[in-house]
């Protein structure tokens, strides 16, 4: 374990039972917090330097886990550990960026996770599909993969027919149908069924689309408010935004606001105090269907959720800076409040869970995986149309061709240079990276 | 108290020198072509020598040093009305109906500054090697003279960027490659490629016998100057003397001219997508496609002209004003008001940044909607912050303002000129109306070419005195220039440390 921080912290608190944990960080407080807090070994030295991670043994460790504070530190940290020592590797950063390095194949490693992607996928199944269970992306955000469970009571006309003859949203490929006995890789002569949980494969406002018909009527939100622009603001912000919802953000810093207006479009920004109601009845904050607090200050987002509650704002989240403050906010009202942190830790434990995951996206306890595939020249698949059923065992959910993303039908080919997003059993995952 | 100024004034005549020197070399082409029409060779090659000269004796004046931001200012700005003073002899020399300094100074300044309006009163009675060197002195100038002298001369590329950015259009310069030679070397043979290709397409129209007045001599000298969105023609009638073949032609040079070559570049070289995602090629097109719906409207309400030659015409007229070309397929000068100040509209437009046009830019006029756009917003929100943007990329505030400055400064000078003009002829006793004052300036500042009445496509400014022809040819050049270097080397702050 890499960095003894607060993720680095709740992770060894998850682990140090089942695991042998060796922790590495280079404040001496932190490390001996850790070592009288759990039954692990403390190392006191740097993860960028080759001889202290060599001195903590890091040549037999089966998982490697970099979870400092900065990015630039947990990559070099696991480019130095991938050279000597065969485990696994997660590394945890604060950028998406590097998300979409490592999906692409460009980052040698087993797992990133970033702690405002996370958080932002948190918010945005509880703002933006309740009906979810899980949720991933892909793509540049262009791609959403979802888990719904298909509520018998408002199905949406889902129900009984099969998925040929169903009214499924354009821009969605049902990827999977799981039962309790079994998971279905669904042809269009498959059914759902009441109580099915399915997996899509769809553009967000598909997605959404689909969250729509799964969840009783009325629950939809529109609009959204989130105060506060900081990174983890601006994600949600952007997240949001990409599922159809109309969004603003509001700052009192006027270079923050500044930074997310010119980042994120589709979002209007205002540089206002949100604790000034003149301007909050003015542009009728109090009309929005859910608030997201996320100042990176807890009091002053308590504040903001007890002011957000006042004017009328139905469903109110937080994300907290101090994770013991959770039961304060929830008795404030607030909904759902999330600890970046905690979130980030959780789903490293999640991996942590099941080494042998190598797949970007997990179901099902490893008997679906989810990956990106880019398709070379030498493919077999190149042209074959999908109503030929070219891969056994695995459909394409989307094929993100340059600039557009395509949600595959009977009559579309992978073309060279395609990155198909591909859904399939674990085992067949190996034989098709062959004939891709 | 003695200062010294701040400028390194030997560098840059050398430098000057350099480009006047090797631009002197340019004239041997109308020599060729003089010579093979049986026309007299001297105008150009005396031409030739006095610059070569000149040139020569100015590069004697220091040692070769790296052009800075304010030698870079000033080797554009003395650069061009040097080049235009050397274009000018032959003109003089050649003893035809311009005989006067001012007005062969005139021509020449109209021809490198892609403006195309012209003292000639009498186009029929001049040779075909000097009506070349016309059309050339425009295509020479279109793509700009100190690029020219970039791509070709290794020594100036110390400092080139100071001097690229100077003469670029539009309000920035992005280098294609990482070398600024080799980018002046690109835009230079995409400019000849595009005018190869327009040569041809004359040609062939005249070859086949679509447009049996067309020749190669005619091909060359309309491809030459509507490349360059120069607007000089050898035909007295312009394009009113060929078909509607020659005028589509001549419409797809002036739009492709039009066009930013940098995005030509791209587009061609890299991914045809970089023209989709262009805001300002769009604008660009719709005012193109708007211009001409609007004006054809006009002329067949008018019943000046059936549907198809409305069309053609108002497209003509249209894209010819708006990449501030100046090629009349009509006599647009005795067309009504409406369809005037349509036209007159159009010469603030021009053509897109990095093209041959000249005027305000399409992309300066884009951001300028934006931003009152949003000033109505942020009225009604005003806590709201919206930033502006162009193909997705956010412009920051400094050249916003910086592009406000420029519309109201080019306005300025547009009126100030406009009242000179008017000035002038009312001291000469011309009949000069106000329309015709206002679009004698914007034509000139815009480097457009015709105005209207005496002044259209069909007339000259011969009638105008040596204050009005002086202060067209200023107007011309600070139009060209992009009004900052010429307003630089008059403030006190550039000269001194």
């Amino acid at each position: 374990m890499i960095g003894a921080g607060q993720v680095g912290t709740a992770v060894v608190a998850a682990l140090h039972a089942t695991h042998d944990v060796t922790v590495l960080d280079l404040d001496a407080d932190r490390l001996s917090a850790v070592s009288y807090g759990f039954d692990v070994l403390s190392v006191q030295g740097s993860g960028t330097a080759r001889s202290d991670l060599l001195r903590c043994g890091i040549r037999g460790t089966d998982l490697v886990i970099a979870a400092t504070d900065r990015d630039e530190t947990n990559i070099v940290a696991a480019m130095l550990a991938r050279a000597v020592c065969v485990g696994k590797i997660v590394v945890r950063t604060r950028s998406p960026e590097y998300i979409e390095a490592w999906r692409g194949g460009h980052l040698d490693v087993d797992f990133v996770v970033s702690s405002e992607q996370e958080t932002a996928q948190a918010v945005a199944r509880a703002v933006g599909y309740p009906s979810a269970v899980q949720t991933d992306v892909f793509a540049e955000g262009r791609v959403e993969l979802v888990e719904f469970v298909v509520d018998p009571t408002h199905a949406g006309g889902l129900v009984g027919a099969t998925l040929a003859e169903a009214r499924i949203p354009d821009e969605s490929v049902v990827a999977s149908i799981i039962r309790p006995d079994r998971v279905i890789i669904p042809t269009g002569s498959d059914r759902i069924e009441a109580g099915d949980r399915i997996v899509l494969i769809a553009s967000p406002a598909a997605a959404r689309e689909w969250a729509q018909r799964l969840s009783p009527a009325g629950a939809a939100i529109g609009e959204a408010v989130v105060f506060g622009a900081g990174e983890t603001g601006v994600l949600i912000a952007a997240t949001l935004a990409r599922l159809g919802l109309g969004v603003r953000v509001i700052d009192r810093d006027e270079a923050r606001a500044r930074l997310v207006a010119e980042r994120v479009p589709e979002v209007r920004v205002f540089h206002a105090d949100a604790t000034d109601t003149d301007f909050l009845a003015r542009e009728a904050i109090g009309d929005v269907d859910a608030a997201i607090c996320c100042t990176s200050d807890d009091g002053r987002d308590l504040l903001l959720a007890l002011i957000a509650r006042r004017i009328g704002v139905s469903t109110v989240l937080a994300v907290v800076g101090e994770p013991k403050l959770i039961p304060v906010f929830h008795d404030a009202g607030v909904t759902l409040a999330l600890n970046e942190r905690e979130v980030t830790a959780e789903e490293i434990v999640r991996f942590t869970h099941d080494p042998r995951i190598s797949g970007f996206a997990m179901l099902e306890n490893d008997r679906v995986e989810v990956v990106e595939f880019a398709i070379r020249p030498e493919s077999a698949l190149l042209g074959r149309p999908f109503r030929e059923r070219p891969l056994d065992g695995a459909i394409v959910g989307a094929i993100v061709r340059g600039d557009r993303v395509l949600f595959p039908r009977g009559d579309d080919v992978l073309a060279i240079g395609d990155r198909a997003i591909i859904l399939g059993d674990a085992r067949r995952i190996r034989d098709l990276e062959q004939a891709l | 108290m003695s200062r010294r100024t701040a400028v390194d004034v030997r560098t840059t005549i050398r430098t000057t020198g350099s480009i006047v020197r090797w631009f002197s070399l340019t004239l041997a082409v109308p020599a060729v072509i003089a010579f093979a029409y049986g026309e007299s060779t001297a105008p150009f090659i005396w031409t030739l020598v006095i610059g070569s000269a000149v040139g020569l004796t100015m590069e004697r004046a220091g040692p070769h040093r790296d052009i800075g931001l304010r030698e870079g200012f000033l080797v554009v700005a003395l650069g061009w009305l040097l080049v235009a003073a050397v274009g000018a002899l032959p003109y003089i020399f050649e003893g035809g109906d311009i005989e006067r300094p001012i007005d062969a100074y005139f021509e020449s300044m109209s021809g490198f500054t892609t403006t195309g309006a012209s003292v000639m009163a009498d186009i029929a009675s001049h040779g075909r090697g000097i009506l070349f060197w016309r059309s050339l002195t425009q295509w020479l100038g279109g793509m700009g003279i100190i690029v020219l002298a970039l791509a070709v001369l290794p020594r100036l590329s110390g400092g080139g960027r100071a001097l690229m950015e100077r003469e670029s259009p539009g309000p920035d310069f992005d280098k294609l490659v990482p070398r600024i030679r080799a980018t002046a070397a690109r835009l230079w043979v995409l400019y000849v490629g595009f005018t190869v290709l327009s040569i041809t397409a004359f040609w062939i129209s005249g070859a086949v016998g679509l447009e049996p007045k067309i020749g190669l001599y005619s091909a060359v000298t309309h491809a030459f100057a509507g490349m360059a969105t120069g607007g000089f023609s050898p035909e007295p009638r312009s394009f009113e003397a060929f078909g509607a073949t020659a005028h589509w032609i001549a419409v797809a040079t002036m739009a492709v001219a039009g066009m930013n070559f940098a995005l030509w570049y791209r587009g061609l070289f890299r991914s045809h997508r970089a023209f989709r995602r262009d805001d300002e090629l769009r604008a660009y097109l719709w005012l193109i496609a708007l211009s001409t719906a609007v004006l054809a409207l006009i002329l067949l309400l008018e019943d000046r002209h059936h549907l198809h030659d409305a069309i053609r015409h108002g497209a003509f007229q249209a894209v010819s004003t708006i990449t501030t070309t100046g090629y009349a397929s009509t006599d647009f000068a005795v067309w009504s008001s409406p369809a005037l100040l349509l036209l007159l509209v159009l010469m603030f437009a021009g053509g897109c940044s990095g093209s041959t046009g000249g005027s305000i830019k399409v992309v300066r006029v884009l951001l300028a909607v934006r931003m009152l756009r949003r000033d109505v917003r942020t009225g009604v929100h005003p806590e709201l912050i919206s930033p502006i943007r162009l193909s997705g990329r956010v412009v920051d505030e400094a050249a916003l303002r910086a592009t406000i400055g420029f519309i109201l400064l080019y306005v300025v000078v547009f009126i100030v000129g406009a009242i000179v003009l008017a000035a002038d002829a009312a001291a000469r006793g011309l009949p000069v109306t106000v329309e015709q004052a206002l679009a004698a300036s914007a034509t000139s500042l815009g480097n457009v070419g015709p105005g209207f009445g005496d002044n259209g496509p069909m007339g000259s400014f011969a009638a105008y005195g040596d204050v009005g022809k002086s202060t067209m040819a200023l107007l011309m050049w600070m139009g060209r220039l992009e009004l900052l270097p010429a307003l630089v080397l008059l403030s006190r702050s550039f000269w001194l440390r």
